[in-house]
């Protein structure tokens, strides 16, 4: 029988659209994501620094021979510094694994296929699919940094004494300011990395050698000038030095205004955005 | 008229058209008006059908003149446009990762179909492309005719009142190019979608479509219904003769007639008007002394057209 007597019925319904129209994109690569099993143990295993912290909270309200102990009080005292540590250091690795494995195919293995030409057919703009693509990062570097934080914050006002109404604000507060920034910045440059190679390896290795390249950077210009600004060219420095101001919490020796590392991360995040836009818009172009 | 009227009535009409990458014109000037129905665009590399393509989808910022297709201002509503219409690119291109269900039905969503409706639609045009059976099977392993028939599923998906194919039977062995030109057929004349097919293979276009637009150089050289184009008030022969070729080339150009002859063979066109008897051309070789092999009818082909057109 030929392939076309087999029916083709006309679609009665109502296109759906609005400003929600880059959310399939980011819902499919959120779905592809976890299909694969690896990702699925890497992902569960991100969250262990998490799952580790919940735990000495439980225990510690669960167990009155715990509170009186120094050590422990320190470790599950609940405060900025507390935050400051779990958000920016112990979840460091974790947002790492999820730029590997996620970020840096996110765009690549679209330019490899060339997936933009169908991308681009439907009612979306660049504006559109870029936003799909943060939406995806955004997921996985909340899912390390801004859930569990707010999962923290939410096990210890119910486990134990909360603190003034004040001071759970402000911490809630730099949870979200913290995170949002983290997430921001780390997605804009994983993007980045992802659009400047049609490779997801390459990527990778662009995005890691760009951060260490900063790292060392920071690291020789400090020892020549002995001056906090150059320390500042590392990005996770940069992000440090800003969450301690969000949360309050004693800064070290070097005394710098927050306005720096603001304006510099700022200025790095409207660099990749601005690579993102070209070379998106740049694809479309050579393809014609 | 209310919008969708007018939407049948004129499938495109385009305005002093230009279109440039910097310093490169794309296309120039472009003026044509095309009724709905399926229409074949055809054009040698580089005439300016993929940018053309592009520009109707509001995909290309215009650097002159104004079109509309299916009654939207192609410079202003694109995002509307790409809503009613589906487009399948000449490039093998597909989003990876999934199976042909699943890229079908994302590609539903992606236009604004609720996940229902995109699930539902997925399985029926992937039946209707003959990919019924493959649909579970990633697309990256598919095989370049099932590609193109997965882009065409894509591009069904969302019931659109156009179909914009560009080179569809690329990677085709001959069964499933006839298959596919059958759906082709059948979606544009009898399903009631609209159809713009740029192909360089012109018994496709002439095979499916009722109008063509023949570009080059960004330039519409032609652009019409098919029948009325062929009727050109001229007949054309096959014609063979033994002699020497050039000297009745000479003669047929004394005439105002036109021949074409196939590289350096013996073998080619004669056009001459209607009105002209084949007595005329029996004593015009008589005079030349050529002798003649072959005179025979033949009906003018799409080819014919597009090679005069490319000619003047």
């Amino acid at each position: 029988m030929p392939i076309y007597d087999q029916s083709y019925a006309h679609w009665e319904g109502r296109l759906e659209g609005g400003f929600l129209r880059w959310l399939p994109i980011t819902l499919n690569e959120i779905k592809l994501a976890f299909r694969s099993k690896l990702f699925l143990i890497v992902f569960a295993l991100s969250l262990s620094p998490f799952v580790v912290r919940v735990g000495m909270i439980y225990l510690y309200n669960l167990v009155p021979q715990l509170q009186s102990s120094a050590e422990w009080r320190a470790m599950v005292s609940v405060d900025g510094e507390f935050f400051l540590n779990f958000l920016v250091r112990d979840q460091l690795l974790s947002v790492i694994c999820m730029c590997l494995f996620v970020g840096c195919a996110l765009i690549a293995k679209d330019l490899k296929v060339r997936a933009l030409e169908i991308y681009f057919s439907k009612p979306l703009n660049i504006v559109d699919y870029l936003l799909g693509k943060l939406g995806v990062m955004a997921f996985f570097v909340c899912s390390m940094t801004l859930f569990p934080g707010l999962l923290l914050f939410l096990s210890n006002v119910l486990l134990s004494e909360a603190g003034s109404f004040e001071f759970q604000v402000r911490l809630l507060s730099g949870i979200f300011l913290v995170a949002i920034l983290t997430t921001l910045t780390v997605s804009l440059m994983v993007l980045a990395s992802s659009a400047l190679c049609r490779s997801p390896l390459k990527a990778a290795l662009l995005w890691i050698g760009f951060h260490l390249a900063l790292v060392i950077s920071a690291e020789i210009l400090l020892e020549i000038f002995s001056h906090p600004l150059m320390g500042l060219i590392d990005i996770r420095q940069s992000i440090v030095y800003l969450a301690r101001t969000i949360f309050d919490v004693e800064r070290d020796t070097y005394s710098l205004h927050w306005i720096y590392p603001l304006v510099y991360l700022i200025g790095l995040n409207l660099l990749a955005g601005a690579i993102l836009l070209r070379r998106v818009k740049r694809v479309e172009i050579d393809d014609s | 008229m209310n919008q969708e009227d007018s939407a049948k009535a004129e499938l495109f009409e385009l305005e002093s058209l230009d279109v440039t990458y910097g310093a490169i014109r794309a296309l120039t000037r472009i003026t044509i008006a095309m009724e709905g129905g399926a229409v074949g665009l055809l054009g040698p590399n580089g005439a300016g059908k993929s940018t053309l393509i592009k520009a109707l989808l509001g995909l290309k910022e215009l650097s002159g003149g104004r079109g509309k297709l299916l009654g939207r201002d192609i410079d202003r509503c694109g995002r509307e446009i790409r809503k009613l219409v589906g487009y399948a690119p000449e490039h093998d291109c597909h989003i990876p990762g999934m199976n042909g269900f699943e890229y079908v039905t994302f590609c539903g969503r992606l236009v604004g179909m609720p996940v229902k409706d995109a699930r539902r639609r997925a399985h029926e045009v992937l039946e209707y492309v003959g990919l019924g059976e493959a649909r579970y099977r990633p697309v990256d392993g598919y095989s370049t005719g099932m590609r193109q028939r997965v882009k065409l599923a894509q591009a069904l998906v969302h019931d659109p009142s156009l179909v914009i194919l560009d080179e569809p039977t690329n990677g085709f062995d001959p069964k499933g190019r006839e298959e596919v030109l059958d759906l082709i057929y059948d979606i544009s004349h009898n399903k009631n979608i609209h159809l713009l097919l740029s192909s360089h293979l012109l018994k496709d276009v002439e095979r499916t479509c009722d109008a063509v637009i023949l570009l080059k150089d960004g330039v519409v050289l032609r652009s019409g219904r098919i029948t009325e184009l062929k009727a050109t008030g001229e007949r054309i022969f096959d014609i063979q003769v033994r002699g020497a070729r050039e000297s009745l080339e000479e003669a047929v150009q004394a005439r105002g007639w036109r021949c074409m002859f196939e590289n350096s063979r013996a073998v080619g066109k004669l056009i001459v008007p209607e009105e002209v008897e084949i007595r005329e051309i029996f004593s015009l070789l008589r005079e030349r002394d050529l002798q003649l092999r072959a005179l025979v009818p033949a009906e003018q082909s799409l080819e014919d057209l597009f090679l005069t057109s490319l000619e003047t």
